[in-house]
């Protein structure tokens, strides 16, 4: 067992590795009135070609994460989700391209919902009759999806900025991809993702670290299969296509704007270039940004606008969503404006007076349970911790986000993605 | 359980403080309460038009590079509608002080008594800049409440079931009347409100708060008159419910059926009400959930939930269209069924600590105690989290047939989605 106390921002977390593979973190939060925990494995949207250790390549339809996610919650002697209704915990799921996570939060009862988690993600029960009624489920869920536009936007979005990468594909796939998943594929993806290896427990808030110890041990199965391979395709510096545009019941377009950043390098840390990619956005379009505020004086931004940093396996990127009469002209202004800092530089002034901005935020996403609980499993599959970030603000240099800014300043690497009105005049 | 500690600041100022030591993030808020009505639109647009500069920073740039030295201290626009009253003003959080700098919480406290003491005037007006450009924010905004689907047909529903009581009102206004905004007619509305209107102030965080009351005593020396909250008037169900459909250009239908229960927050019933609700759709072991989504898989989502203030209980789910008369069919014999007398101690068991986890969880979030809180003392109400978690335990099975009995249906909205879409 290890104990790490980060000064700093007024954390410690308690972390084990079982003889299986499984990490098991633990984050006090002695004040709180309601622990979380989240099972985790590294097994999203994006991993549906794999490669197994005896060497059989297999190739998944599209949406058999997210729908093995739903699936999971049902075991024999019933589903999970009942079990967990009659503990008082709020239990739930996602599936991202990167990710699936299982989690409840609980204000009593803790180890009998941990025990509830760790047991329902580690045993599989697939049967033709309960995958079929999971398909109209889904099916009104991708229905629901399809209605909406920011989801629409976000799913073109990849679809423009990658030619084969899986992460082009909507994470729920369409009625289509996922009429043939049956329990063969579900129990396979089941063997090779959800082995300990592959997973991660984070626990916030009260609990004793050794309980939760003994019951992941519990379990958790001894042996663990390991994946050989990921395949997500052929990698290429620029788009795919330049501009997506869909019409659907909106009143003025929505938008959202692609710049594709070079994957992750072997080695490189992975929350070092979160907080590039993170202090780069904020600088370039965040609320003190010139582009904003002069978009926004200009009526073509609202206080929708935003912009993130995301990494993905074998592939990152940065996003900038909104809403916009002009979606062409915002894209304009934001290679423009990469192009003047790449030109100009950022003065030190508005470098530290963001990195402080950025400081507070970091330190206000430690109060939420949830966050940290994803953020500590997501940095754990790259082999960091959730405070990692903390101590990498003074390691990051003016000339770090000017070499991020050069690699976006390429128009060949933006992708447009528009939801536009129904009634409007499509010109591409 | 966290108890708040609410003190008058002066006539009309109420300060509610909750003192906690275990949050990094500290939330205030204030705001200004008006009643619902024709006039929503300036007062839904104020916060907004504010939010673009005060004398000190006189424009959004220098404002936000100031909250930017703050830590990312953040500001924004609250406009919150509970019962038959209309809450704006601003909602900021913060750092706490412990990660930061002495004195930032007063900083922020200055920065929100400045957005509403000292805003940008040009010749003793609001800027017409400002003006203009935010009525066609607020215009936008209206038009895209249509673009979220699941929101949208639960305020579609509610406008038809209460179109002859203030709840029914959009909190954003109308556009019509938006249009005759100008700079004058609005900075004269914005004195007016000064004035008149009774004022929220909430703080959650590690100073003391003798410390709060005193910075915001200093800057909020306002002489109110008309210091009440409007009542609420709750009319009763029709004697035969509403049955309208609407078509919208999309692939899912959605249902929201609106109901009368007559019982309110302060209500010696409501956490029966409370019950009844989370029972029927309140959460994963709910009827709704159970049959609607797991035995019949016709949906994905299928809820039921209580407005404190109005007694009104909405189930909305999103559904195929061919399926409308089947889930609605199912979600009546659901509720007919409880209504008979049919819940188990089971389901009552089950239904109490699912309420009483989520009561216990509020105290871990500022954000929601500002909310849960605010909109009551904005209509008057002084709500308990340990009063209502103890009456939930005292809460029998028969009270929560008996007031079920009560609960008459009123409206039910189907948005049906168009062929091909």
């Amino acid at each position: 067992m290890t104990h790490k106390i980060f000064d700093k921002i007024g954390e410690e977390m308690y972390s084990h590795v079982l003889s299986n593979g499984l990490k098991i973190y633990y984050i006090p939060k002695t004040n709180f009135s309601k622990t979380f925990a989240m099972l985790a494995t590294n097994f999203g949207s994006a991993d549906q070609k794999f490669q197994m250790q005896n060497g059989e390549i297999i190739d998944t339809p599209a949406g058999v994460a997210h729908f093995l996610e739903h699936k999971m919650f049902e075991d024999k002697d019933g589903n999970a989700l009942q079990k967990f209704a009659k503990t008082g915990a709020s239990p739930n799921a996602f599936t991202s391209r990167n990710m699936t996570a299982y989690y409840f939060s609980c204000t009593d009862n803790f180890y009998e919902n941990l025990n509830i988690l760790t047991k329902f993600v580690c045993t599989p029960y697939f049967t033709d009759e309960n995958v079929k009624k999971e398909k109209g489920i889904i099916e009104q869920e991708i229905s629901m999806l399809d209605d909406d536009p920011f989801w629409n936007a976000y799913t073109n979005v990849y679809a423009g900025m990658y030619h084969n990468h899986p992460i082009r594909i909507s994470i729920a796939g369409s009625a289509e991809t996922i009429a043939p998943i049956n329990p063969d594929v579900l129990y396979q993806c089941h063997k090779a993702f959800y082995s300990p290896k592959n997973l991660v427990l984070t626990v916030c808030g009260n609990a004793d670290f050794e309980k939760i110890i003994e019951i992941a041990e519990k379990n958790t199965p001894k042996q663990a299969d390991e994946i050989a391979n990921r395949f997500y395709g052929e990698r290429k510096n620029t788009v795919y296509k330049n501009q997506i545009t869909v019409k659907m019941n909106v009143p003025q377009p929505f938008f959202m704007i692609g710049i594709k950043d070079i994957p992750l390098e072997k080695g490189e840390s992975q929350s070092k270039r979160q907080l590039i990619g993170e202090l780069c956005c904020e600088i370039l379009a965040g609320n003190s940004s010139s582009l904003y505020n002069k978009l926004y004086q200009a009526g073509i931004l609202n206080r929708r606008f935003d912009a993130g940093y995301t990494i993905h396996p074998d592939a990152a990127c940065v996003l900038f969503s909104g809403d916009s009469k002009n979606p062409k002209e915002v894209c304009n202004a934001i290679l423009n404006d990469i192009c003047e800092f790449v030109k100009n530089g950022i003065s030190d002034e508005e470098f530290n007076r963001v990195k402080r901005m950025h400081y507070g935020m970091m330190i206000r996403s430690l109060d939420q349970p949830d966050d940290l609980c994803r953020m500590q499993c997501e940095c754990s599959f790259a082999n960091e911790n959730f405070a990692t970030p903390s101590l990498q603000y003074d390691e990051i240099t003016v000339n770090d986000l000017l070499n991020m800014f050069k690699i976006w300043s390429d128009k060949d690497r933006f992708t447009l993605s528009e939801v536009i009105p129904l009634e409007a005049n499509q010109e591409v | 359980m966290q108890t708040p500690f609410t003190s008058s600041l002066a006539d009309g100022i109420t300060l509610t403080c909750m003192q906690a030591k275990q949050f990094k993030t500290s939330v205030l808020s204030v705001t200004m309460t008006v009643p619902l009505s024709k006039n929503n639109g300036f007062a839904a647009i104020l916060p907004h038009v504010l939010l673009r500069g005060t004398q000190n920073y006189p424009d959004m740039l220098s404002l936000s590079r100031k909250l930017d030295t703050l830590y990312g201290a953040r500001i924004v626009p609250l406009i919150r509608k509970a019962g038959a009253n209309l809450a704006i003003g601003f909602i900021a959080d913060v750092i706490d002080e412990r990660f930061a700098q002495d004195n930032l919480t007063n900083e922020v406290i200055d920065l929100l008594c400045e957005l509403i003491n000292k805003p940008a005037l040009e010749n003793g007006y609001l800027l017409n800049e400002y003006v203009e450009s935010e009525k066609q924010n607020l215009i936008d905004r209206i038009a895209r409440l249509k673009s979220d689907t699941r929101s949208y047909v639960v305020r579609r529903m509610r406008e038809i079931m209460y179109e002859n009581e203030p709840f029914g009102l959009c909190e954003y206004g109308d556009i019509e009347q938006i249009q005759n905004i100008n700079a004058q007619n609005l900075t004269e509305y914005l004195k007016e409100i000064i004035d008149t209107s009774p004022m929220q102030i909430f703080y959650c965080g590690s100073v003391n708060q003798n410390e709060i009351a005193e910075k915001f005593k200093s800057a909020f020396s306002f002489k109110k008159c008309n210091k009440k909250p409007a009542e609420n008037i709750i009319l009763p169900a029709q004697s035969e419910p509403k049955y309208i459909t609407e078509t919208m250009p999309v692939s899912q239908g959605k249902l929201a059926m609106g109901l009368r229960t007559n019982v309110t927050a302060t209500d010696d019933n409501y956490p029966a009400i409370m019950l009844f609700s989370t029972i029927l759709g309140g959460y994963t072991g709910s009827r709704l959930f159970k049959h609607v989504r797991e035995k019949l898989s016709l949906c994905y989502y299928a809820s039921c939930g209580i407005d404190k203030f109005t007694g009104g209980m909405t189930i909305t789910s999103g559904i195929e269209n061919k399926n409308v008369e089947i889930v609605q069919k199912e979600i009546l014999s659901q509720i007919d069924d409880m209504k008979n007398g049919n819940i188990t101690e089971q389901e009552l068991f089950d239904a109490k600590r699912n309420i009483l986890d989520l009561l216990k969880s509020m105290n871990d979030s500022p954000l929601t105690l500002e909310s849960y809180f605010q909109s009551g003392i904005m209509n008057n109400l002084s709500l308990s989290l340990d009063n209502l978690s103890e009456q939930i335990h005292l809460t029998s099975l028969q009270d929560v047939i008996k007031v079920g009995q009560n609960i008459k249906l009123d409206t039910i909205y189907f948005m049906k989605g168009e062929e091909g879409v």
